[in-house]
Formats: structure tokens, sequence, C-alpha cells
């Protein structure tokens, strides 16, 4: 975390997709979290705002035979040559050396959705509308976390408000080192399959870069490239082959096969 | 120096001017401007300010009782968690509770009694008083035609047996329940061991091995944390864990082995399994019970070898026998059926003879299998003995008044409405938000929405012992809304039957003081995740504070003793006959998440999961087989029309190759966009099944 003594964090995860059963909760933790708004009654699939998106993708085989794993599905916090970023006119991305977390701000971006076409993962969302809640939800808003406005992209961020809660806890003791445990995503404490490992790839010792060096597992679309910081796990052959295919939106598109 | 100033000088001025304009940051800062304030003249909700706390209570979106923790900023909360280490939960909170607070906003959210005027599109909703809307029910039971019931889809709380006594002072006074049968098995084994009201649970935790007939364990079930547990992750998993299902749930993909049945060949199977542990291989399993109609019950399943009994339930008999050597070798298993959220129970007979083979393999009263528990103090002899409204005869009912808590499981509005007397019977209904129910009922009282009142956890289906906790307010109380134990004791006082009228805190301190009195089990508090005995705390005041903070008392376990005696079923078993083929027809199979089906309220919130994404199919879609898709002519996300003998709906279609050829499935799901509600094309058989209807798919 404390860049002027080369100690730079590279935040990742490792999601685990034999584990994931689908449930959903990671969604409605991320949305609850961010602040993000329940759709409009016209929002869909395109249109709808799920920094968090869980796809059922099918194996192409028959009933009964026929597999399913679930795939959660967020910005995968591109290391090398971010598309979202260098596509960017406004540097209304960045990506923070400290923590190797890709931010959008959303005060800078003109809401071109440059970004939203360049990123392979589909991973981010535009404001069609003003953000809204139905009448007294808007009292329930996280405390920390700006509602994002009508014209602009977002996407995940890896829970900003809690990395700054936790900087301002161990800043509190008179650290500039947060503690792991304090600086956990909404999804990751949701899933209570533990499917999702989330830490300091930097630190070898930890969890998440043990699995993330471990076998079977991979990246999405990693002939790209970009290096993202989540990685995945699965031991079914097909779950891997899938994640160097096109990755596409809704289950009958994500048909293997 | 001359200073000569044509007017070419001006215009070189002014054009260099324009020119250099361009050249400094302002129009650009305008135009960043502009869009800034383009993105800000709308409303962007300020967030909200004040002190920062946590608390501790329960949800009870449905009876699973999970603890949540609550992040509160000034009076409201804003995120909820589940609590791990709790003995109930296990840190376990679904999607659905996870946005659990949201539902005192909800834009379905009743404002004030209202009585609905007329049927259909021409119902008139005109607001009425609290008092109005007692006097209208009272007047109903001063008639005295027909019967009075009081409806509780969460059995088991104290409220429910403050419910069953006011039930018992009026004459034809019912206290009925339309609960998930979650806990079919355990009902059905309490009738095979002549205890009809011995309280029953499974022994999850010590068992080698389960067989689920359909119970979506893993999508649910009970106190959802304590199987996700158990089960969870095949790798890491203790028990062998095999899913009986036709369609491939979330529940069926992650067991062990998924046994694709036939719709409705669950009996079949159960009984050839039966057979094989009967006819086949006799005596590997042995129980002390005496089955008092072995006879009777061996001349049926002597006619459900597993190849005769292929036709109607599609297993290869291989198979069969596999599952069969399986439980007779395994030192402990459990086998159970149960519901599907939207799908609804299975036929009677089928729960009997799944619940029959614990008999067989002398699962009952053993560590590992049923287990028996002790009696919830204060619930002695009548809290298992809960009439089910599918058993009350149709066109019996007067006045149906309908507690606000939900099973969670679908509850279709076709299943009470035959219960009504035709032109007479009048539905009242508590409830938080215009559900489903209540938009049919002729009077809705608004009810405190959750975590707006004081309410309590009951026993979670299933559970090795007994629990009880108090789902604490986090939210500031609606003086709009009406304390439904009140609200029914008020009508019951209006109508004759002078009582007092208690307040659901008295009725909840009646049973900590029970609890308290027995000096058994132990008391979890979350905030510490610290234990105590009751026989330690002195007085009852210290337990109430305890449970107050959201603590949850658990039971001790009892001393298990196989029952004496113990009947198969073997008559209802025969009614049926022999082994029978599948419909070939297209069959219409309704399904769905618990507390997310038909008819109920959810969170906004909960849109990403459905509308936003593919995670959950959305009410409005039928998915099919490719090969079924072929034979109706119909292909991928075309409007179709689905008819069955209950009317047409239009539909989009969603071919998947998960599902079953020759069948329609269609989620039963939530109170959505689309307004198509499948269960209005059901069938809702006498026995109150609706999980199969003869269905037909055609081009829009």
């Amino acid at each position: 975390m404390d860049s002027e003594h080369g100690k730079n964090a590279r935040f990742g995860m490792v999601i685990d997709l034999d584990r994931c059963d689908g449930c959903g909760a990671c969604m409605i933790a991320c949305a609850v979290e961010n602040n993000v708004p329940p759709g409009h009654a016209s929002a869909t699939e395109r249109t709808g705002i799920t920094w968090m998106r869980v796809a059922a993708v099918e194996s192409g085989q028959e009933y009964p035979a026929a597999d399913v794993a679930f795939v959660p599905m967020f910005c995968q916090q591109c290391e090398n040559e971010t598309p979202c970023i260098s596509v960017c006119p406004q540097n209304a991305v960045e990506i923070d050396p400290a923590t190797g977390i890709v931010g959008q701000i959303p005060q800078r971006c003109l809401g071109c959705r440059y970004c939203m076409t360049a990123c392979p993962y589909h991973a981010r969302y535009f404001n069609w509308r003003d953000p809204a809640w139905p009448e007294g939800m808007d009292r329930q808003l996280n405390p920390d976390v700006s509602p994002r406005m009508r014209g602009v992209a977002e996407k995940c961020n890896f829970c900003h408000g809690r990395l700054h809660a936790a900087k301002a806890k161990a800043a509190a003791k008179g650290s500039r080192e947060i503690d792991p445990a304090d600086y956990v995503p909404a999804c990751v404490e949701s899933c209570f399959q533990n499917a999702i490992v989330f830490g300091d790839l930097n630190d070898h010792e930890s969890e998440v870069a043990k699995l993330a060096r471990g076998a079977d597992t991979f990246r999405f679309l990693s002939r790209l490239g970009s290096e993202p910081k989540v990685y995945f796990h699965s031991t079914r052959p097909w779950v891997k082959e899938m994640a160097e295919s096109t990755l596409t939106r809704s289950k009958k598109e994500n048909g293997h096969g | 120096m001359p200073t000569h100033l044509t007017r070419r000088d001006i215009l070189k001025l002014v054009g260099g001017s324009a020119v250099g304009f361009f050249f400094t940051p302002v129009p650009w800062k305008l135009l960043d401007d502009t869009s800034i304030w383009t993105q800000n003249w709308s409303k962007i909700p300020p967030l909200p300010r004040g002190e920062r706390t946590t608390r501790y209570s329960a949800c009870t979106l449905c009876p699973g009782g999970c603890a949540v923790r609550a992040q509160l900023v000034g009076p409201m909360p804003y995120s909820l968690r589940g609590v791990s280490g709790h003995p109930v939960s296990r840190g376990f909170l679904c999607a659905v509770g996870l946005a659990g607070h949201h539902m005192a906003f909800h834009p379905l959210r009743l404002a004030s009694p209202v009585r609905v005027d007329g049927a259909g599109d021409e119902a008139k909703v005109v607001p009425i008083s609290a008092d109005a809307a007692m006097r209208m029910a009272a007047a109903k039971i001063r008639e005295g035609n027909g019967s009075v019931a009081l409806l509780d889809c969460q059995p088991g709380r104290a409220v429910s047996a403050y419910y069953e006594d006011l039930a018992r002072m009026i004459e034809n006074g019912l206290y009925v329940t339309a609960a998930s049968r979650e806990d079919s098995t355990l009902q059905a084994l309490r009738s095979m061991i002549g205890e009809e009201s011995a309280p029953l649970g499974f022994d999850f935790e010590n068992t080698s091995m389960i067989l689920s007939f359909g119970a979506p364990l893993l999508d649910g079930w009970g106190s959802p944390g304590r199987l996700e547990r158990l089960l969870k992750g095949k790798p890491d998993r203790s028990v062998r864990f095999v899913q009986v299902e036709h369609r491939q749930s979330r529940t069926a993909l992650q067991a062990d082995l998924w046994v694709p049945v036939n719709p409705g060949g669950e009996r079949a199977l159960a009984l050839s399994i039966a057979h094989v542990l009967l006819m086949e291989r006799p005596g590997r399993r042995t129980s002390a019970t005496t089955i008092a109609d072995m006879a009777s019950y061996k001349e049926t399943v002597a006619r459900y070898t597993p190849e005769a009994a292929r036709a109607e339930s599609g297993i290869e008999p291989a198979l069969v026998r596999q599952v069969a050597e399986e439980l007779s070798i395994a030192p402990a298993s459990i086998v159970l059926s149960g519901p599907d959220a939207g799908g609804g129970p299975m036929e009677r007979d089928t729960e009997y003879a799944v619940a029959g083979l614990n008999l067989l393999l002398g699962n009952v009263g053993k560590k590992g299998g049923v287990v028996f528990l002790h009696e919830m103090p204060g619930t002695a002899g009548r809290s298992h003995v809960v009439r089910d409204i599918r058993d009350v005869p149709d066109h019996s009912l007067n006045l149906l008044i309908i507690d606000p808590a939900s099973s969670g499981y679908a509850v279709p509005w076709k299943s009470l409405e035959r219960k009504l007397c035709p032109g007479t019977g009048m539905v009242v209904s508590l409830a938080a938000t215009m559900d489903e129910i209540a938009a049919h009922a002729d009077i809705v009282v608004p009810a405190p929405a959750p975590y707006e009142s004081l309410q309590d956890v009951p026993t979670q289906t299933g559970a090795s012992a007994a629990t009880f906790g108090l789902s604490t307010p986090l939210l500031p109380a609606d003086k709009r809304s009406v304390d439904p134990a009140s609200f029914v004791a008020g009508v019951i006082r209006l109508a004759g039957f002078p009582l007092p009228v208690p307040q659901c805190d008295d009725l909840l301190k009646e049973r900590g003081r029970m609890i308290h009195a027995e000096r058994r089990g132990t008391i979890y508090q979350p905030a510490d995740g610290s234990t105590v005995r009751v026989a330690e705390l002195a007085q009852f005041d210290e337990l109430w504070t305890k449970l107050a903070g959201a603590g949850v008392w658990v039971d001790d376990p009892k001393e298990q003793h196989e029952p004496a005696e113990a009947s198969l079923g073997a008559s209802m078993l025969q009614s049926r006959g022999g082994p029978r083929r599948a419909d070939p027809g297209l069959l219409l199979i309704p399904y769905g998440y618990k507390r997310a089906v038909s008819g109920a309220a959810i969170s906004p919130i909960l849109s990403k999961l459905s509308q936003e994404s593919a995670l959950r199919p959305g009410a409005g879609t039928v998915a099919l087989h490719p090969v079924t898709a072929a034979l109706s002519g119909v292909v991928d996300a075309e409007c179709v029309l689905l008819d069955t003998t209950n009317g047409t709906m239009k539909l989009a279609v969603r071919i998947d190759r998960s599902v079953r050829p020759g069948v329609a499935e269609a989620v039963a799901g939530p109170i959505g966009r689309h307004g198509a509600d499948i269960m209005d094309l059901c069938d809702v058989r006498e026995d109150g099944t609706w999980r199969m209807t003869n269905a037909n798919v055609r081009k829009a």
C-alpha cells in the first residue's frame, strides 16, 4: 500500500466456479453496497446496471447431461494496456498504482461510452437515467458511496468505499498498512459458498496469491494480454475452454460448443 | 507613436480573438462544466448522515430465520449481512434477505386499510378505517354462515398458538396453515408412528447419506445456512447427497448424484427402492420398529420392481438398485421429500412412499436419521397438529383471515378461492404490501413490514433441536400499520367473544417465560458470539435481555429411541394401483425461488437478478428444450401462446438444453413488470397440488 516505500499492493480475486451456485447474493450485496439503483421498468440486460453480473453458462450438452457453470463477471481490473483507460478522452479512468485498482471518476466522464465499447468483458455500464430509488429507500443509501449521475459510465471498483474505510481505520491506529480483514468487498463478504477469495496478489503468502498460482486457475480472454487481476478456478475442462471463447452476455449466447 | 485605428485593425482584433479563444481553456472548461451541469440538474439523492451503529436482528421474510447484522446510519439500516457462527443460519443471508430492509419502502406498501368493491378490472379500492375493517369481519363471524378460518403460513410462532386459541373460541372456527410442506416427510412419519404431536427433525450433521425427492435442500429449504454449510462444494462434502428431481434445479446441479425422474414419477421410484430393499436385499438394515401393515405394504411394492416402475419413473433399474444399495450400506441415512417453491407440494401418497423408506431403513429415532425433539415450551400437543387448508372442504369458509407471515413458497389464489362460500365468503388479508393474495382480498389491512416490529422466529423445518429467536426492530414503527394479533383479537371481541387483546410483545414474553421455566438449552448472542446455559440465568429478565439482543435459544438434544410400532400407509399407497406410464403430452411445470415466488413482493433491487441480468429467468418467459421447440415450430425469443384448460398466456420462449424434452418450464416469479402469473394457467387439484398441467405451445 505504501507507494513511497515500494510496497504497492495489487488487489485481485480468485473465483472458484465449481463452488459458485448462482444464488445471486453477490449481485444484490454489490448493488446495495455501491448505491446502484433498482432497474427502471424499461431496463433490460443491455441497459441495466449490474457491477457484478452472474451469468449461467451451459455446457452445451443435452438434458440430463447438461452442465451449468455460474460465472460472476465484473471489471477484471486489467493491468496491462487497460482497454478502458487507453480509450478514455477525459482521463476519467485511472489505475491506482498503490492498489492496482482501476477506478472510474464520474465527474470527469463525458458519457461517450468509448470505454464500454473497448471493455472485452462487457463490465461497464452507462447511466441512461437519473439514479432513482422508491421514496424512503433513498434514506437507506450507503453513506460512503456517492450515487452516480445520469450520462456517465460506471463499473466495479472493488468497493472503494470499503478501501477508504479500511485506510481510515489504519490511519487512526497510526499505520499506513491496512489490515486485510478490514478490506473485504461486499460480494466476497456475501458469498456463503466462499467461492470468492480476495486479497493482495503481491503478497505471495496470501491465499489469493497462492490460489492464483494454483492448478486449474485461469483468466478470461487471457489471449488479449490485458493481464486481468481477477482469476477463475474450475476443474471442468469445458469451463476453462469457455474462458477463451467469445464472452457474450446471456445464457443462450454462452452455449458452449 | 501614432495610434491610427482602422476598421481593418478592429476586424483583425475580433478575428484574432475569436481564433485565440479556442486556444484558451475557456471553451473546454465550459464544455466540461456543461456536461457536469446536465448530469447534475436532476435530483441526485443526498447521502444520509448520522451516527453509525451496528445492531442485530433476524430476517422474517421466510421461516428460515437467518440472523442479520445491520449497519445503521442514524435510525436507518443501510446494509444487512449474515452472522457467522450463528447456530441457526451459520452466517447465511440470501439475495432476498440482503435487501430485506427495503421492504418498508416498497412501492406497493399499504398506507391504510382498504375495502375492495367489485372484481377484476372494475374493482374499486376504498380506504377505510381499521375499526371499520374489524366491524365488517366481525359481522361475517356473527352471520354464522359457514366456517371462520385463520390462515397462518408460518406456524410454530408464539402468535400461532394464540391464533389457535382464538379459533377454538369461535363456533366453526379453524386455525389452518398453507405452510410450505417442507416438513411433509416429518408430517407423514408422525402419522405413521402414531405420534401426531411428536416434534421431529433431521440429524443432517451426523448422517452419511441424504436421499432427497425434490426437496430444494440447497435453494432455501429449512434453515438454508445449515444445509448450505453441510453440503457446500462436492470435494469437501462428508455426506453422500442424492437428489431425485425432474428438473435440473440448483440443488440437482450440486448433488453428488442427480436422478432425473419423470415428472410425477417420484412415488414409483420410492416404491421401487422399497422393493429392492425388501425383496432383493432383505435384512441389510434392521429396525426395532414393528410395522403393522407390512404384509399389505409388501403386496404393494411387489408390483414395483425397478423394471416395472421404469415406465413411470423413467429411471434405469441399475440406477435404482445402486441407490438402494447405497442406502442399505450407509451407516445412517435420511430420505425426505419436499415441494418446489413455485411448483408446490407433492401428492400425499408420494410423500408417504418417500417417508416410509426411513422406517424400512430404521432411520427413525436414531442418530444421523430422523430424530425426536423436546417439545417447544408452551406448545405441548398442539403446534404440530395444524390443519392444512387443502384439507378444508371446498365452499365452506365464510370468513378467511390471512396472517401476513409468509412461508416463502407459492400459495396460488385458486387454492384459497375454492374454499370460500360462493358469493358470500370474505377474505381479510393482513399484509405489508399489496401482494398477490392481498390483491384478491375483500379487505386489506396494513401490517408491519420486516424489521418494523418485534417478532419471533419459529423453529426451522427439520431442525434437530427446537429454537426460539427474536427479530428485533431496525426501523421506526409505521403508525399506519396494525398489529396482526391485536387486529384478529379485536375482530373476535367485536363478534361477541370477550377476551383481552394482547400485544405481540406479551405473547413473546410469555413464551420466553416458559423457556426460562424449563431451564433447558443455551442462548447464543450474536454481538459477541457467546453462549450461556438457560439454567445459569436466575431471573427471566436476564433471559429476555439476551433474547432482545437478537439472541437465539437452542434446545438440548433429546435422547433417541426407535418407535415400537408404525405403519407404512399401505392403504394409501394401494389406492393408486400399480405403476403408470408417464403422460406423453407437453407438461407445464412451474418452479420458483423461495421467497421470490408468485405473488410475493420483494425489494425492487432484486431486478438485478431477473430483469437486468439473465441469472434468474423472470416471469413472462417459458423455457423449452430445442426438440420441444422444434416440434412446436417456435424459435428462441419468439413470443408464443401457452394454452392450458385454464386459459392462454403470451410468453417469450427461452430455448434451454437443460430443460427436459416434453416439458415447458415457467418460473412462478415475483410480482414483475410483465404481470404474467403462470399460476393462473396451472391446474390446482383437489389435493392441493399444481405441479404439472397439460399444456400446448403455439405461435402467437
